[in-house]
């Protein structure tokens, strides 16, 4: 998996440049989408209690990795979504935080694994346990992913201001 | 939505997310056997192929001895290793080797290995960044949205 820092430069690039396209688009929805950006890594919850403990206490198989997975992706953003005051922020913030979390998703998949294969196995659950081959870009720890991400970041963010500087000028005039 | 009804919707849904663990902990999602099949039939399992997610216990010359799963753990000899590979190897790596299990799955003979994390500086790299990527997106989060607590809610700021 890569680190939140790339998930979440990464997301910022994606819903900023969807944001030139969407009137209602805006940095407030932005910010929604990068809490989605990092949804599915809430199994990090395991590092606090583990799925074996739980396991221990309940009595039924459980794993926190289900929350990392497309229906993980579905039911935190639905929770997530929930949380907004009226039906059409509702609807908005489950459209980003969605968005969001299968961006994490597709960013984490073409990870280096020794086999040769992505782990759709696991991710696209609860859909059949596909597997694909990975270009095997990075492991979690590479530097230059954080790096890249930063670069496209940037890149947008320039963009985007320009973009706005342009608009105001109209408007000025 | 009443904050009551929220609470109850919010309730029913981490109910689906608690299912939605315990259906993916149920699932067989692997085509190879995994760390608990190996400790419950160490020597059914040799010549099969496996895909392992494991961490480095010692290296001492050629054998570098590798710990498999948590409860139970399987212990590996891990041979076929490149010589420079193993240099860089310390205790408490995290490593991937694919490869077949030999001699009552005590060993591993690798046809492939990735290394996750070197040691402990590339976890707290990993953390760390993970930690500000955290706080930059429930910074900007709370920059634009407040919480409203009587309703449990999430408003926009007007005046950003």
């Amino acid at each position: 998996m890569a680190e939140w820092l790339s998930h979440v430069l990464l997301a910022y690039a994606l819903f900023t440049a969807a944001s030139w396209y969407i009137e209602w688009l805006d940095r407030k929805w932005v910010a929604v989408g990068l809490v989605g950006s990092i949804l599915p890594d809430l199994n990090r919850l395991g590092l606090l209690v583990g799925s074996e403990q739980i396991t221990a206490v309940v009595g039924l198989p459980f794993n926190w990795a289900g929350l990392h997975t497309l229906g993980g992706a579905v039911v935190l953003s639905t929770i997530g979504a929930v949380l907004f005051a009226t039906r059409q922020q509702q609807y908005r913030a489950f459209l980003l935080l969605f968005a969001g979390a299968l961006s994490h998703l597709i960013v984490d998949l073409p990870q280096q694994y020794a086999d040769g294969l992505m782990v759709t196995n696991l991710y696209l659950f609860p859909l059949p346990p596909w597997r694909f081959p990975t270009p095997g870009w990075y492991v979690s720890a590479d530097r230059w992913v954080a790096v890249v991400s930063l670069a496209i970041a940037l890149v947008v963010f320039g963009v985007d201001y320009y973009r706005r500087q342009q608009v105001e000028q109209v408007v000025d005039s | 939505m009443k904050s009551t009804r929220r609470v109850a919707v919010v309730g029913l849904l981490l109910i689906v997310g608690v299912g939605l663990c315990v259906a993916y902990a149920g699932a067989d999602l692997w085509a190879y056997p995994g760390s608990d099949d190996v400790a419950a039939d160490p020597g059914g399992h040799d010549g099969q192929q496996v895909l392992a997610f494991v961490e480095v216990q010692s290296v001492d010359g050629d054998r570098v001895v590798v710990v498999w799963g948590s409860d139970p753990t399987v212990e590996l000899t891990v041979e076929g290793v490149s010589g420079e590979l193993r240099e860089r190897l310390q205790p408490g790596a995290a490593i991937q080797v694919y490869g077949q299990l030999d001699d009552q799955s005590t060993v591993l003979v690798a046809d492939e290995v990735v290394v996750d994390y070197h040691g402990t500086t590339d976890r707290l790299y990993t953390y760390g960044t993970s930690i500000l990527g955290g706080l930059i997106a429930a910074g900007v989060f709370l920059w634009y949205w407040r919480i409203n607590w009587r309703e449990l809610q999430f408003e926009p700021r007007g005046d950003r």
